[in-house]
């Protein structure tokens, strides 16, 4: 677990972060988003002891991490940054073996490892043996990625590591990253200023307004229930009751009717599949399945437009 | 192009010496030109002189540069052999002092053949790998006639026969007054770097106070040197101990470390300031300690820039170390300054030479190494 | 670079060189008066002053073969320069740039060395050997200063209607002058430096007093040889960096 303490830090005369307290359980995918100077990235710098705090506590573990060597503690934690900044002078295969040889790792266990974050990461074997200048944006940025899980953390710190890339490459790599964290269960924590990003890939989200946290909770409780005027503007681009949609699967919503013909949908597909399927079927129901087939219900754009009593 | 070279090459050798003739090594000489010498020899270098000027007339410009190549080792050797072979013609047994050196006639044809080769391996895009090896390849034959003695009843042969012994030796003192003070200036330079780095109030200063040294003349600098540090080892007699004096070798060095330093310094803090700090921030958070980061990030990618600025400094020192042999410190300019002493301009040659050629040959390497480097980052 | 130059420290570079200049010309002219100093310094030295030409000629000697070379060798470099970067040169620039680089690792004394048996002793080769090897940094500057000169600077002079000879006086050679400049500052240093050596193959010049101090072990000589030589190199030098400066 990772605890922010009462924390705050001033630059000069801004102060980036003010008297911010945060708790991150293990496992967590937790983003944090804001507007740019909100304080997000230098959060994010405190945890590997890249910024130090004015005032206040963070802890890991229950471990103080000022108590700790700066150098072993980054070894343990997984780092992403937007300019991606591998060493130009290193091939790629030596650059994913970054921290296990600085660990000191033998041989055997650095070749083992390179095979495992290989296939995790989806990084083409081909490119191993090439220098960073010859690869991609996105391609630089997985390997940056492949880098920061090589040492086997339990946290990886991500700071605006999509911001930079074209969209295809952004979605391969924001794909990547949920199917690595539901697979390996580290904690991640991921600064962006997309709050789209945020929501998509998220399990905590963490707004911060001026180095203050304006809201956190899940995506739909941020999306529901706005707690005031800057987190409603924030996530208002983002046409939050939609997006909501995507949180809640079908049959939480349907009616248990099985005998009315329309155009089937899963029980488990989100409630935004089924819209998505009504306006391209041009038809205000769907016959609702279960995973084998068996007809289990039906949906109605009423039901998507009102939620059930009691939810 | 190679009109030009043909043409030139041509009117000297109709015109200039092939061979200077005089009884003994102090008394001038008579120029005798190739083709009074022996016209099948004169023939011999007017051939690849004359296929430079009819390839001018070529359009394909890759067969036109490989024709070229070859005439031009053509050339070189007609050259060679024919100084060899006219020398051992010459000179006789009798005569022991006669004094056979080589003429415009001889050097002026083999500058063409060098600038043709130049020429050719730039427009054929030679590597530098290519360079080199072609160069290897065309001295061989060279290294072999002059092992057997080809060249021998040449005057350049026999200085350099007279001094064999000593030459070695001044060789030896050559290279390791260079290396010597390259070794001390790094050592000097490398904390400079680090601080001029830290503060940037210091870099002006630094860089004015360097470069005034670089503008004043070696032989004032060494000469500047040996007046306190005779009174120096006159004050503290244990520093003769080690080899310390007013004259000699611990000047030479402390001239060639302060010369060396600006650009050392100066290629170092640009090596540095080119390393992206995107790449210092992430071997930051990924755990690198500061002498790691030194060591495994900052050196690597400045080394390019610094050794770029090595191969200058060692070229100029070869240079300068030459120049050091006035205030005996040994090394290859011993032989020039003898040579031009006693007016043996053969002598002359035996120390120019080979600084030149290891002037040369120590660009070369570092060109090499440099490709290396640039290789990997 | 450019923002030392704006900066107030550089500003007031201005006051060294007047300070630098007027220590040059005292030392030129009062060096014949500091003879009780050199006396006091090395008593068993009979004669602790140089006399036999005064400072003021070797001075006057020394910068006479520096610039009469040095105009040479900036006719010779920048006129080649000038040719092989046009059309009708453009057959000789590959040579000629490989030419400039190669030659410069010859160092001057080996120049100044192969210069004598063609012609002999005295200021003769020196002052070929000195613009033999100072044309080549002019001539490698002046082609890197006109290969700077923006693409998009040469099209849009060609596009508004300059001839060539337009393009050259006007556009190419103003914006290639900071390199020409620096390439002139560096033969010339190089130059006092060579012509220093070139004392010991009878040429007469500032290093007359080092040589000969050095083969007679008058370190009096020596000294005084080296103080002026070196005044002379950082003035002019300094000349150089205030020139470049202002022409900034």
């Amino acid at each position: 677990m990772i605890e922010v303490d009462s924390v705050s830090k001033t630059f000069g005369a801004l102060k980036a972060i003010d008297g911010l307290s945060l708790k991150v359980e293990d496992g967590t995918f937790c983003t944090l988003v804001g507007p740019s100077g909100c304080g997000k990235s230098t959060l994010l710098r405190m945890i590997n002891a890249m910024i130090a705090p004015d005032t206040g506590r963070i802890s890991l573990r229950g471990a103080d991490i000022a108590t700790l060597p700066p150098d072993q503690l980054r070894r343990g934690i997984g780092y992403v940054i937007q300019s991606v900044g591998l060493f130009p002078h290193w091939t790629v295969a030596d650059n994913i073996l970054t921290v296990p040889r600085l660990l000191r790792w033998p041989k055997e266990k650095c070749a083992k490892r390179l095979d495992e974050i290989v296939a995790l990461t989806e990084v083409d074997p081909a490119w191993l043996s090439r220098y960073p200048r010859q690869l991609s944006g996105g391609q630089q940025q997985r390997i940056g990625v492949a880098r920061a899980l090589a040492g086997d953390p339990d946290i990886i710190l991500m700071d605006e590591p999509f911001s930079a890339l074209d969209p295809p490459s952004r979605a391969s790599l924001q794909a990547a990253m949920r199917r690595i964290h539901a697979q390996s269960k580290k904690t991640i924590i991921f600064v962006t200023h997309d709050i789209d990003e945020a929501l998509k890939l998220g399990t905590q989200i963490v707004l911060l307004n001026k180095g203050r946290i304006a809201q956190t909770g899940t995506p739909q409780e941020i999306l529901a229930r706005p707690k005031d005027e800057f987190v409603e503007t924030f996530i208002g681009g983002t046409a939050p009751r939609l997006r909501l949609l995507d949180f809640e699967p079908v049959s939480t919503r349907m009616r248990p009717e099985t005998n009315v013909q329309a155009p089937p949908i899963f029980a488990d597909a989100s409630l935004k599949d089924a819209l998505n399927l009504m306006l391209s079927e041009s038809c205000a129901m769907l016959a609702v399945q279960d995973r084998d087939g068996r007809r289990v219900g039906t949906l109605t754009v009423a039901d998507l437009i009102e939620a059930p009593h009691g939810s | 192009m190679l009109l030009v070279l043909g043409i030139a090459g041509g009117l000297t050798l109709v015109f200039g010496g092939f061979l200077d003739m005089s009884p003994n090594r102090l008394a001038s000489g008579i120029a005798l030109t190739a083709f009074s010498l022996s016209p099948t020899a004169c023939a011999a270098i007017a051939a690849p002189l004359a296929a430079f000027i009819l390839l001018a007339f070529v359009s394909n410009e890759k067969a036109r540069s490989i024709a070229t190549l070859l005439a031009a080792a053509l050339l070189l050797y007609a050259c060679l052999a024919t100084a060899g072979l006219l020398a051992k013609h010459l000179a006789s047994p009798d005569k022991p002092a006669l004094r056979l050196s080589l003429g415009s006639a001889f050097w002026i044809p083999l500058a063409c053949a060098l600038f043709a080769f130049l020429d050719a391996m730039q427009r054929l895009q030679f590597g530098l790998v290519a360079r080199v090896g072609f160069f290897a390849l065309l001295c061989l034959p060279f290294a072999f006639m002059a092992y057997v003695g080809f060249f021998d009843a040449l005057s350049l042969a026999k200085e350099f026969e007279n001094h064999q012994a000593v030459f070695v030796q001044a060789l030896v003192d050559h290279v390791l007054l260079v290396v010597l003070s390259l070794a001390i200036a790094l050592l000097v330079a490398i904390p400079i770097i680090f601080a001029v780095r830290q503060k940037s109030g210091l870099q002006n200063l630094v860089y004015a106070s360097l470069g005034v040294i670089q503008a004043v003349p070696s032989i004032a600098l060494f000469g500047l040197l040996i007046a306190p540090l005779s009174a120096l080892v006159l004050h503290v007699p244990a520093l003769a101990q080690f080899g310390i004096g007013g004259t000699g070798r611990t000047p030479a060095i402390i001239a060639l470390v302060l010369y060396a330093l600006l650009p050392l310094v100066r290629n170092g803090v640009t090596g540095l300031d080119a390393v992206s700090p995107d790449v210092r921030d992430a071997a930051k958070g990924l755990g690198f300690t500061a002498g790691e980061r030194a060591l495994k990030v900052d050196l690597p990618l400045a080394l390019p820039a610094l050794l770029s600025g090595m191969r200058v400094v060692t070229v100029q020192a070869i240079g300068l170390a030459a120049v050091a042999a006035l205030i005996g410190a040994g090394g290859l300019g011993t032989f020039v300054f003898q040579g031009i002493g006693q007016y043996a301009l053969n002598l002359v040659l035996v120390g120019a030479i080979p600084i030149i050629l290891l002037a040369l040959g120590t660009d070369l390497g570092f060109q090499l190494l440099l490709s290396v480097a640039r290789g990997q980052a | 670079m450019e923002a030392e130059a704006q900066s107030p420290g550089a500003r007031a570079a201005h006051w060294p060189f007047f300070l630098l200049l007027t220590v040059f010309l005292a030392a030129v002219f009062l060096m014949p008066s500091t003879a009780p100093l050199f006396h006091w310094l090395f008593p068993d030295l009979l004669r602790p002053v140089y006399t036999r030409a005064s400072f003021f000629e070797l001075t006057v000697a020394h910068c006479e073969l520096v610039f009469a070379s040095t105009a040479v060798a900036a006719f010779i470099g920048i006129g080649t320069a000038l040719y092989v970067t046009r059309q009708s040169g453009k057959e000789f620039l590959p040579l000629v740039s490989a030419l400039a680089a190669i030659g410069q690792t010859f160092p001057p004394v080996a120049v100044l060395a192969l210069a004598i048996p063609l012609l002999g002793y005295g200021a003769a080769p020196t002052l070929v050997a000195l613009v033999l090897y100072s044309t080549l940094p002019i001539l490698e500057a002046t082609i890197a200063g006109l290969y700077a000169v923006p693409g998009s600077a040469r099209d849009a002079a060609l596009g508004l209607g300059f001839s060539p000879a337009g393009l050259l006086w006007r556009i190419e050679l103003p914006l290639a002058a900071p390199f020409i400049f620096a390439g002139l500052r560096n033969a010339t240093i190089i130059n006092i430096g060579t012509a220093t050596i070139g004392s010991s193959v009878g040429a007469l010049s500032l290093g007359s007093p080092i040589l000969e101090g050095l083969s007679a072990s008058n370190p009096a000589y020596v000294i005084e040889g080296a103080i002026v030589v070196s005044l002379l190199a950082v003035v002019v030098d300094r000349a150089f960096e205030t020139l470049e400066q202002a022409l900034n």
